[in-house]
């Protein structure tokens, strides 16, 4: 859903660390894609399209602290990333990472907002 | 819902600037309540209860930045936030912030995790199975 916080991301210097730390303080489900230094984090049951089948409560990831992206992460999603990276910076905020592609997923990037925090966008490959 | 993400937290320097973004960058509906220092950020329609009507998305709150709470904060619902920071620290982790009570809503907390992150924890105050109290409580805020 369009402005909607859909997503966190949990930065870790040692991932195998902080995937058992949340595994046994919170039941967390990890699902490591070594390739990309990213886990992803189920912390509420997924429906078959990945997404959370239960009101009221999201997944993550887990990715390698490295350059400026060193605390956690909170997404936004939106319609369209280019456009949406363009009106934050109208507004006072500015792109921290221009959009990339998730293989088969969708779209990623990063962008300050007004008081200095990174935050993240998210952009559906297909929208319903 | 324990062990869930439920909500997130945003630090402001600025709260009137940053509610002022977020409502124009993303339209979130956002409901100060000045009395604790705090906004509800509503990202996501809400059900009579004040909880998310769909699935997929959470709401959450700004706050003036101080202390250690400096960037964004991931919270995690559990049974009982006592328990829950025990066995953090158990693990590695530590408290940053005991167990508090959130007006009639509930009781929140801060801790550290292995790698350093602070994260929240998040305890409703009426018993799962038992929305009545929490859904009055949360519809009196606004949320």
């Amino acid at each position: 859903m369009a402005g909607g916080v859909v997503h966190f991301e949990i930065p870790a210097d040692d991932e195998n660390r902080a995937r058992e730390f949340y595994r046994s303080a919170f039941g967390w489900d990890f699902q490591v894609m070594p390739e990309m230094q990213y886990s992803l984090a189920i912390t509420t049951p997924p429906d078959d399209q990945g997404r959370p089948s239960v009101p009221g409560s999201i997944n993550g990831g887990l990715f390698k602290r490295e350059g400026e992206l060193t605390s956690s992460v909170v997404t936004v999603d939106v319609d369209d990333i280019d456009a949406a990276l363009e009106k934050i910076t109208a507004l006072g905020g500015s792109t921290f990472r221009g959009k990339m592609e998730v293989p088969g997923m969708g779209w990623n990037a990063y962008f300050k907002d007004s008081e200095g925090n990174i935050v993240g966008l998210w952009q559906n490959a297909a929208r319903d | 819902m324990a062990g869930r993400v439920v909500h997130f937290e945003i630090p402001a320097d600025d709260e009137e600037r940053a509610r002022e973004f977020y409502k124009s960058a993303f339209g979130w509906t956002i409901n100060t309540m000045p009395d604790i220092g705090y906004s509800m950020l509503m990202t996501t329609p809400t059900d009579e209860s004040g909880m998310p009507a769909e699935a997929g998305s959470i709401n959450g709150g700004m706050f003036a930045r101080e202390g250690e709470l400096r960037t964004p904060v991931i919270t995690v619902d559990v049974e009982d936030i006592d328990a829950a920071l025990e066995k953090i620290g158990s693990l590695g982790g530590s408290t940053v912030q005991p167990k508090q009570a959130v007006m009639d809503m509930g009781f929140a907390a801060y801790f550290r995790d292995p790698e350093g992150n602070i994260l929240g924890l998040w305890q409703n105050a009426a018993p799962a199975g038992e929305p009545a109290g929490t859904a009055a409580a949360i519809n009196d805020i606004g949320a």
